[in-house]
């Protein structure tokens, strides 16, 4: 071989074959060596692979296919016949799913979440107002006094529904003969006259009604709920001196 | 617990008194409420005060109507029993409840 730096004027190299390679030639310019990598048989190749998690592989046939190990909420192993799915119970409710079922949502670290859990939470609100003995006015639903609370939905996803209950006590003094009435706003729900031939000092009773705002609340939302406690059927002297109320709300968001 | 139930908010007592004399003490767990009708907030002792003038108001009143309704009484008792009705009889008409 040229410049190969061997002694006597003759290439005393050889180039011999290594594992799955050939050589010929003999190395002179008209029958240079020539290296060929032999061709790489299945048999061969078959021995070199393995399967691992969620595959499985079979060296005989060197068949390679999916065999996933499923936790909790999936089923399948990711085959064509069994694909992974996640397991679901079959919609047990008379009412459409589409239109009625929640949803789940992925969150920011990948972990599945449902719909925000329902809320409900109380409102109480009491007031005592006391006057100078005033007159009862005559007439139907007169004007008493207003009392008011702020009530604040504390759900901060939800829109909330608001059952109220307002209780109302009025003091009367009723001189002999004397009449008086207190009301829910237009609804009056106490009268007592005096038929006696004395006075009558601080008759009263605590009236009570329930019911819902029309509205509902929004999400940290506030309203103002009102109270206009009324007066009326006054008489022959009644007077008034103090008025009680109670405004109290069942805040609910489902 | 059940869940999703709040706890039930602490309330406080607040005092109040009003531009038409009336005076009003609020038992709430709102922060700062909203009065419905003129007034301002203040101190527990001074709608004390102004509550002593509003009740010691009506009991001079009351005093009043009572002394009416002796007076009044006490003249229908004496009219019954003059007609010759029974002291029983003439006090439950009447009414009367004080001393012969």
């Amino acid at each position: 071989m040229a410049r190969c730096g061997c002694a006597g004027g003759e290439c005393a190299c050889s180039v011999v074959a290594g594992d799955g390679t050939t050589v010929t030639g003999s190395g002179s310019i008209s029958d240079p060596f020539v290296v060929s990598a032999d061709e790489a048989s299945c048999d061969t190749v078959r021995t070199c692979l393995s399967g691992t998690d969620g595959i499985e592989y079979t060296p005989g046939s060197g068949v390679i296919r999916a065999n996933i190990q499923t936790g909790c909420g999936l089923t399948g192993n990711g085959r064509a016949a069994t694909p992974l799915a996640v397991a679901v119970a079959a919609w047990p409710f008379p009412c459409d799913l589409e239109d009625n079922a929640g949803e789940v949502y992925c969150d920011a670290d990948g972990v599945l979440r449902t719909a925000p859990r329902g809320m409900v939470s109380f409102h109480s609100f009491q007031e005592v107002r006391n006057y100078a003995d005033l007159p009862v006015p005559a007439g139907f639903d007169q004007p008493g006094d207003s009392f008011q609370t702020d009530v604040t939905n504390p759900d901060p996803c939800r829109p909330a529904f608001l059952l109220v209950e307002r209780e109302a006590d009025v003091d009367f003094v009723l001189p002999a003969g004397a009449g008086a009435a207190y009301g829910h706003g237009t609804d009056e729900m106490y009268f007592l006259r005096n038929t006696g031939t004395t006075t009558i000092n601080d008759a009263h009773t605590q009236t009570t009604k329930v019911f819902a705002l029309a509205a509902l609340l929004g999400p940290g939302a506030s309203t103002t709920v009102t109270f206009d406690v009324t007066l009326g059927r006054g008489s022959a002297g009644a007077t008034y001196n103090r008025i009680q109320v109670f405004i109290r709300a069942m805040i609910l968001s489902l | 617990m059940l869940p999703g139930a709040q706890p039930i908010a602490a309330t406080r007592k607040l005092y109040v008194l009003y531009e038409d004399g009336s005076t009003g003490l609020m038992e709430t767990s709102v922060e700062e409420p909203r009065l419905p009708k003129p007034g301002r907030f203040v101190s527990e002792a001074e709608h004390a005060t102004r509550l002593s003038e509003l009740r010691a108001g009506t009991g001079v009143r009351l005093a009043e109507l009572v002394a009416g309704d002796e007076e009044r009484t006490r003249a229908d008792f004496d009219a019954l029993t003059g007609a010759g009705l029974p002291e029983a009889t003439a006090r439950r008409l009447s009414g009367y409840e004080g001393a012969v």
